[in-house]
């Protein structure tokens, strides 16, 4: 099993800390994981995307090159990879090499934030799943900076679409993660986030 | 039963570093190397040890040596122009046989080249970037698991040996988290090598008379009665120069011998399907990721490859490459430079199989793909 996933957002969203947790969660679950970024700071302006591959094994490519799931957070995120074409994905290849270098295989899970990304991807090659994610972290828990967690949780309940419909990583691991991986302060507010994730993601795959 | 941890590789040296016994860290951080400094800086002052920022990598490489001498294990890590900087006293510290661990986490040269993005072009300097006649063990780990396991073995060796030990990373390795099966790295499980000690009462003490292994046992400065002189010019038994000829003979001899008669147990390879391979990549670091990947596609197209994932780049695996040039019909070498190991691999493999390249210096990795296609073209040629 290779599974590979790509979260992308614009600057300041998070992506890389995102993809930092699911990678851990899945160390957490007892599966091999690697985690890569583009380097360099995008807090600003720019996209920023973190990449995770995960096996139930060790693995050789740590890049990824056949995304079976994709976290898209913003509308500039989503233009960046998809407009004009299937699929494009890597900001830094060149419009020759990316299609190539990068593919969404047909089926993968594409999550998008339901009022940020205008989505108009081909439902019947993707499971598309749209759902609340940045008002539920800006409403809900009053924090838009933990969106990047909602979507972990929409992303954790959304892989049962693939699995036979149990998720690839449990909620358990996922808190585990979260633990690990943000500052002690925020662990709280970091957990109810991927919860609330949890609750919008089982609401949107019910609706779908 | 697996113990895996999510490690960040630069981080995963750190600690490794300390594991191994390291507790003198000296250094001038650099893109992407800082990492492993900032690492150190956190853990060091908790183990007893000393960190510190230099002005520069020429200081740095020097501090290091000092720490060596005066008995602690000692560290510096680096990049590109970094690595440049610090060959004058890389050479130094092979000379004075001073035990250290340069580490090199490739970035694409030359010059300021590519600060944050990968290369592969520090395979020859690593060996010749000092001048004069040397040969020092140069590792180059291919994930963040043998991350750990080549930095506790760089310290063994550089210990055992007296001898500097470069370290060789690439930014992707560097700057990636992966899982790592912590279950052996448990201290009670990590095996820690330590320089030998004078056996001799002062009276007798010669620092560099050599031992049956051609090490010397320098006591660290410091010690009562034991006097010591380090130099960088041609020296005696005692420390102190000599430009007698038959001196400076065994001297330079013996540098080089003392590492070369270990290079069999030094050698490490991972070979992945060989067997009955009729093509075979040689590659190293991250490209060698790629490598196997692409053998599993080589192979589900009906091509017979398999793999040899260099490890210990220095001394090279000369028997080995050589038979296994041999047993194959064609050998490729892809790695991120403009051609570098791949004439270490023409030589070891004497004619016996065509050689081929795959090279790139922009900064991108090699894809599995990319490779394929290569196997492809050279299997093609060859009917």
């Amino acid at each position: 099993m290779r599974y590979e996933v790509r979260v992308i957002g614009s600057a300041g969203q998070g992506s890389i800390l995102a993809a930092v947790v699911l990678a851990t969660a899945a160390a957490e679950e007892g599966l091999w994981a690697t985690q890569t970024a583009t380097y360099g700071a995008a807090m600003r302006s720019g996209t920023s995307l973190g990449d995770v591959v995960i096996s139930d094994q060790p693995i050789d490519f740590p890049q990824v090159t056949e995304l079976d799931a994709v976290i898209i957070q913003s509308q500039e995120a989503y233009d960046e990879m998809v407009k004009g074409k299937p699929v494009r994905l890597d900001p830094e290849c060149g419009e020759n090499t990316a299609d190539v270098l990068v593919n969404v295989k047909p089926g993968a899970l594409v999550i998008v934030d339901e009022d940020l990304v205008q989505c108009d991807l081909d439902c019947n090659m993707y499971r598309v799943v749209s759902a609340p994610i940045a008002r539920t972290a800006a409403e809900g828990l009053g924090r838009r900076q933990v969106m990047n967690i909602v979507a972990l949780g929409v992303f954790q309940v959304a892989t049962s679409l693939q699995f036979d419909g149990k998720p690839l990583i449990s909620e358990e691991s996922f808190l585990k993660a979260i633990e690990k991986s943000v500052p002690k302060r925020f662990i709280d507010l970091n957990k109810t986030a991927f919860q609330e994730g949890v609750k919008i993601g089982k609401a949107a795959l019910q609706k779908a | 039963m697996a113990k895996l941890e999510l490690k960040y590789g630069n981080h995963a040296c750190a600690e490794a570093a300390i594991l191994a016994g390291c507790r003198f860290y000296a250094g001038y951080p650099i893109t992407p190397s800082s990492e492993i400094a900032e690492r150190m800086a956190e853990l060091l002052p908790r183990h007893g040890g000393a960190f510190i920022q230099m002005e520069d990598e020429i200081a740095s490489m020097a501090a290091i040596v000092g720490a060596s001498f005066a008995g602690a294990k000692a560290m510096t890590a680096t990049s590109g122009p970094g690595f440049s900087l610090k060959q004058e006293n890389l050479g130094y510290a092979f000379m004075v046989e001073a035990p250290c661990v340069v580490v090199n986490v490739q970035r694409g040269g030359p010059s300021t080249g590519l600060p944050t993005q990968i290369g592969q072009q520090e395979i020859m300097q690593s060996l010749w970037g000092t001048h004069g006649d040397k040969l020092i063990p140069v590792f180059y780990p291919g994930n963040v698991q043998e991350i750990m396991e080549e930095t506790i073995r760089a310290f063994n060796w550089a210990e055992r040996l007296r001898t500097p030990v470069v370290l060789l990373l690439d930014e992707v390795l560097g700057h990636m988290r992966e899982t790592v099966d912590m279950e052996q790295f448990t201290p009670d499980k990590v095996e820690i090598w330590n320089r030998k000690m004078p056996d001799v009462p002062p009276e007798e003490y010669l620092p560099y008379k050599p031992g049956e292994d051609d090490v010397p046992a320098i006591a660290p400065y410091g010690t009562p009665g034991y006097r010591g002189h380090a130099t960088g010019l041609h020296h005696d038994y005692t420390g102190f120069p000599t430009t007698n000829p038959e001196m400076c003979e065994e001297l330079i001899e013996r540098l080089i011998r003392k590492v070369k008669r270990n290079q069999p147990e030094m050698e490490k390879n991972e070979e992945y399907k060989l067997d009955d391979a009729e093509v075979a990549i040689v590659a190293f670091g991250t490209t060698a990721r790629a490598a196997k990947t692409a053998v599993d596609m080589a192979r589900e197209k009906g091509i017979k490859a398999g793999l040899l994932r260099v490890v210990t780049i220095w001394p090279s695996p000369e028997e080995t490459l050589n038979k296994l040039a041999k047993h194959v019909n064609a050998i490729l070498v892809p790695e991120l430079n403009m051609g570098q190991y791949v004439l270490e691999v023409e030589r070891c493999a004497k004619g016996e199989a065509p050689v081929y390249r795959l090279n790139r210096a922009n900064g991108k990795v090699i894809y599995p793909a990319e490779i394929l296609s290569k196997l492809e073209e050279i299997v093609k040629a060859r009917v």
